[in-house]
C-alpha cells in the first residue's frame, strides 16, 4: 500500500475515538477504521475534511510512498 | 501490439474449437445414453413430480417452519451483536461488525432459499389442469401456507433492516418504500459505496459466466427431455436485461460527466 497514514496518532492526540471522528467527518466508524489500517484510501474531499478536523495539513496525516520497482 | 492481437484471436479460436469438440462429444454421449429412452425419462419425471405433488403441503409447511425458526434465531443473534457494537470500542467494534455482516448474510441467504423453494414447490401443482382434477382443496391449503411463508419472509427482511439501523443509526431508508435501495445507498459513505459497487460488479461478472451455462443447460433439456422453449426464452431474457441495464448505466453515467 503506497499510502501511509498517521491518522491513529493524530486521533489519539485529540483524545477522540473512531466513532467521534467519523461523526465529525460525516462517515461511519468503519471507514475511519479502514483508513487507519491502510485498507482504504480516502477521497481528496474526505482527506481534506479529516485534516481540517485534526487541524493539520493532509500531508501531515497522509504520506505517499513510491513503490520500489 | 499487432502480434498480441493476433494471439488473442488465435486463443479465442482455440477455445471455441475445444468447446465445440467437447459439446459434440457430450452430445454424442448423451445420444448414446438417452437415445430412444425419451419415454422412460418422461415417465421418471412424471413419477417424481407426482410424488412431490403428494407431499406438497407438508413440504411447504416444513419450509415455512424452518424459515421461521432460522429467521428468529438469526434476528436474536443480530440483536445481541447490535448491542455489542453500540457498547464496543474501536478495534473490538471491527470484530463485531464483521460478525454482524456474516450473520446477516446467512439470514438473507436462508430467507431467499425459503422463497425459492416455496415457489418451486408451489409450481409443481400450479396448473389449472391439476387444480380442477379434484385437487382444489389441497392446492388452496398449499397457497395459504405459501402466502404465510412469503409474508413472514417479507417481514423478516424489514425487521433485518431495522435491526441494522438500530446498530448503525446513520443508515437510512424505509424497507416498505419502493425507493428503499436508493435511500439506503444515499446514507452510505464513500468506503461503504465502494464495497457495494465492487460487489455489484462481481455479481455482474458472475452472472455473465453462469447465464450462458444455464442457457446451454436449458437448450440441452429441451433437446433431450422436451422441457419446452419457455425456460430458454426466460434465461435469454434475463441475460439481455442484465447486459442492457449495465450498459445503459455506463452510457448514462458517462453522459452525465459531459454535461
Amino acid at each position: 500500500m503506497p499510502l501511509l497514514n498517521y491518522l491513529k496518532e493524530y486521533r489519539s492526540r485529540m483524545g477522540i475515538n473512531q466513532t467521534e471522528l467519523g461523526k465529525r467527518a460525516g462517515v461511519s466508524r468503519q471507514t475511519i477504521s479502514l483508513i487507519e489500517r491502510g485498507d482504504y484510501s480516502p477521497s481528496v474531499t474526505l482527506a481534506l475534511k479529516i485534516a481540517k478536523i485534526c487541524q493539520v495539513t493532509v500531508e501531515d496525516i497522509f504520506e505517499y510512498e513510491e513503490e520500489e520497482v | 501490439m499487432r502480434t498480441g492481437k493476433m494471439n488473442s484471436y488465435r486463443k479465442m479460436g482455440v477455445v471455441m474449437l475445444i468447446a465445440a469438440v467437447i459439446g459434440g462429444a457430450l452430445g454424442f454421449l448423451a445420444m448414446l445414453v438417452l437415445g430412444g429412452r425419451e419415454g422412460s425419462v418422461e415417465a421418471g419425471m412424471t413419477f417424481f413430480l407426482t410424488q412431490i405433488q403428494r407431499i406438497q403441503l407438508p413440504l411447504m409447511i416444513g419450509i415455512t417452519i424452518l424459515s421461521v425458526i432460522f429467521g428468529e434465531i438469526n434476528l436474536k443473534k443480530l440483536k445481541a451483536i447490535g448491542i455489542r457494537i453500540l457498547e464496543a470500542e474501536d478495534e473490538e467494534c471491527d470484530k463485531w461488525e464483521y460478525q454482524e455482516e456474516k450473520t446477516g448474510a446467512y439470514g438473507v441467504v436462508v430467507n431467499i432459499l425459503s422463497q425459492v423453494f416455496c415457489i418451486l414447490i408451489l409450481s409443481v401443482g400450479y396448473s389449472v389442469r391439476y387444480i380442477i382434477d379434484n385437487h382444489h382443496r389441497s392446492m388452496l391449503a398449499v397457497c395459504l401456507v405459501f402466502l404465510a411463508c412469503y409474508a413472514y419472509d417479507g417481514f423478516w427482511q424489514a425487521r433485518y433492516v431495522r435491526q441494522v439501523q438500530y446498530a448503525h443509526p446513520e443508515k437510512k431508508g424505509d424497507p416498505a418504500s419502493g425507493k428503499f435501495q436508493q435511500q439506503w445507498l444515499e446514507s452510505c459513505d464513500e468506503a461503504e459505496k465502494e464495497v457495494i459497487f465492487r460487489s455489484a460488479y462481481k455479481a455482474y461478472v458472475q452472472m455473465n459466466t453462469w447465464i450462458p451455462v444455464l442457457l446451454v443447460l436449458t437448450m440441452l433439456g429441451h433437446l433431450f427431455f422436451g422441457t419446452g422453449l419457455m425456460a430458454i426464452v426466460v434465461v435469454a431474457a434475463v441475460w439481455l436485461v442484465i447486459t442492457m441495464a449495465y450498459l445503459r448505466s455506463c452510457v448514462s453515467l458517462k453522459g452525465e460527466k459531459l454535461r
